[in-house]
C-alpha cells in the first residue's frame, strides 16, 4: 500500500486467460465487476422468488427499485421506451452495482475506469442511433438542424449540434468514471491525512505524534462524512446515467 | 499513472459484456415479467376489491331500502290492525250496551205487564168480591132472592156509573 491516492485504481491481472486469439485476463477490474453482477443478480432473484400479492421486505425492495425506474422510464421517454424498459433497469442496477461494491474497503470501483464506463456510454450511444434510425428515418438527423435557426447560422449551428451529439458517449463516459475517481480519492487523501496526523506511516511503522495526534479526529469526521457522501454519489451517478439514457432515448423515439 | 490504462482493454470489453448480459438476460427473462405481473395482479386485485366493495355497497344501500320499506308497511299495517280493533271492540261493546238496553226494556215491559196483570187481577177480585157484597146488602136490603146473573149486571152498571 502506498499513500499514493491513484494507487486504488490500478488495475492488475490475477489470473491470464486467453479465449482463441483474444486475451480475456481475469484482472480485479473483472473480478469486481463479476462481484457486483452477482450480488445484484442475487437480491433480483431473491426477492422474485416466490412473489407474493402481499410482498415481504425482499419482494417490496425489488418492486420499489423496479416502480422507481419504470417511473423514471415513463415520465423521461415515454410510454413507447417500455419495450426497452429491461435494458435500462439492467443499466441502472448495472452501474449502481459497480458504484456501490466499491465503497466496500479493499475492493475496487469498475466504473472508476474509463474501460468500463466507455463501454456503458458506447452501448447507449449505439441503442440510441439504432432507435432513432429505425423509428425516425433520415429524419433522426433533422436534430442537427435546431427549429428557427436564421440559415445564416446554420453553418455554426449545425457542426455544433453534431459535436455534442457526438460527444454523448464520451460525457456519459467521463461524467461517471471522474465523480467515482474524484471520490474515491478523497476519501484516500482524508483517510491518509489521519494516518499522517498521528505520525504514523501506512506500514505501521514511526512513532505516535503526541502533539498533533487528537487534531486526526477533523479529517476522521470528514472522512465518515464523505464516505456517506459517496454511497449517495454511487447511486446519483448510476440515476444520472440511466436519465440521460432515458432523455435520449426520448429523442430517438419521439423526434424533437 | 493507474488511470486510462488500456492494457486489459479487450478483458474487461468481454467480460463487462458477459456480466451485463448475464444481468439484462436474467432480468429480461425472470425479474421484469414476474414483478410486471405481480403489480398487474396487484392492480387487478384492488380493482376488483374496489369493484366488488361498490356492489356490496349498492346492494347494503337496497337492503336498507328495503328494510325502512318494509317497517314502514309493518308500521301502517300495524295502525290498520289497531284502528281496526278498537273500531271492533267499540262495535261489539256498543252492541252489547244495545244487548243490555234491550234487555233491561224488555224486563222493564214484563215487569210493567206482570204489575199491570197483577192490578188487573186485584181489581177483578175486588169487583168480583164487591159484586158479592153488593148482591149480599141488595137481598139483605130487597128481602129478596135475586138471581145471581142480574145482580152482577146490576152492579156492573153501579160500578160504571161510580167508578167512572
Amino acid at each position: 500500500m502506498s499513500l499514493n491516492p491513484l494507487h486504488q485504481f490500478e488495475v492488475t491481472p490475477l489470473h491470464p486467460l486467453m479465449l482463441g486469439g483474444l486475451d480475456i485476463t481475469i484482472t480485479n477490474q473483472t473480478l469486481w465487476t463479476g462481484i457486483g453482477t452477482a450480488a445484484v443478480v442475487l437480491i433480483m432473484l431473491l426477492g422474485t422468488m416466490r412473489m407474493a400479492m402481499v410482498p415481504g421486505r425482499w419482494q417490496a425492495f425489488v418492486e420499489i427499485t423496479f416502480e422507481f425506474i419504470q417511473k423514471l422510464t415513463e415520465k423521461t421517454a415515454g410510454r413507447e421506451a417500455m419495450a426497452f424498459f429491461p435494458l435500462i433497469i439492467t443499466t441502472f442496477l448495472f452501474i449502481a452495482a459497480l458504484n456501490l461494491i466499491g465503497m466496500i474497503p479493499h475492493s475496487f470501483t469498475a466504473t472508476s475506469q474509463i474501460t468500463t464506463t466507455a463501454y456503458m456510454g458506447i452501448m447507449v450511444f449505439i441503442l440510441i442511433v439504432t432507435v432513432g434510425v429505425y423509428k425516425q428515418g433520415l429524419h433522426f438527423f433533422a436534430m442537427f438542424v435546431p427549429h428557427g435557426t436564421p440559415w445564416w447560422l446554420l453553418p455554426l449551428m449545425v457542426p455544433l449540434e453534431i459535436i455534442s451529439f457526438l460527444v454523448r458517449p464520451a460525457t456519459l463516459a467521463v461524467r461517471l468514471a471522474a465523480n467515482m475517481v474524484a471520490g474515491h480519492v478523497l476519501l484516500k487523501v482524508f483517510a491518509a491525512f489521519c494516518i499522517m496526523l498521528l505520525g504514523l506511516t501506512l506500514d505501521g511503522g514511526g512513532s505516535l505524534n503526541y502533539a498533533l495526534a487528537p487534531t486526526s479526529v477533523i479529517p476522521l469526521m470528514v472522512l465518515v462524512a464523505i464516505t456517506a457522501l459517496e454511497v449517495f454519489v454511487a447511486l446519483l451517478q448510476a440515476y444520472i446515467f440511466t436519465v440521460l439514457t432515458c432523455v435520449y432515448l426520448n429523442q430517438s423515439i419521439h423526434g424533437h | 499513472m493507474e488511470l486510462f490504462v488500456l492494457d486489459y482493454l479487450h478483458s474487461q470489453y468481454f467480460w463487462t459484456t458477459v456480466a451485463f448480459v448475464i444481468l439484462l438476460g436474467i432480468m429480461w427473462r425472470f425479474v421484469v415479467p414476474s414483478v410486471l405481473g405481480v403489480l398487474d395482479a396487484r392492480a387487478a386485485q384492488i380493482a376488483s376489491d374496489l369493484d366488488t366493495a361498490e356492489r356490496s355497497r349498492v346492494q347494503a344501500e337496497g337492503t336498507l331500502a328495503e328494510y325502512a320499506a318494509q317497517l314502514a308497511q309493518a308500521k301502517k299495517e300495524a295502525g290498520e290492525i289497531v284502528s281496526k280493533a278498537r273500531a271492533e271492540s267499540e262495535a261489539l261493546a256498543n252492541e252489547r250496551i244495545r244487548q243490555v238496553e234491550a234487555e233491561l226494556a224488555r224486563k222493564a215491559e214484563d215487569a210493567r205487564k206482570s204489575i199491570e196483570a197483577a192490578r188487573d187481577e186485584a181489581l177483578r177480585s175486588v169487583q168480583k168480591d164487591v159484586a158479592e157484597i153488593a148482591v149480599l146488602v141488595a137481598e139483605k136490603l130487597l128481602e129478596a132472592s135475586v138471581d145471581g146473573k142480574v145482580a152482577a149486571t146490576l152492579t156492573d152498571k153501579a160500578l160504571a156509573k161510580g167508578l167512572n
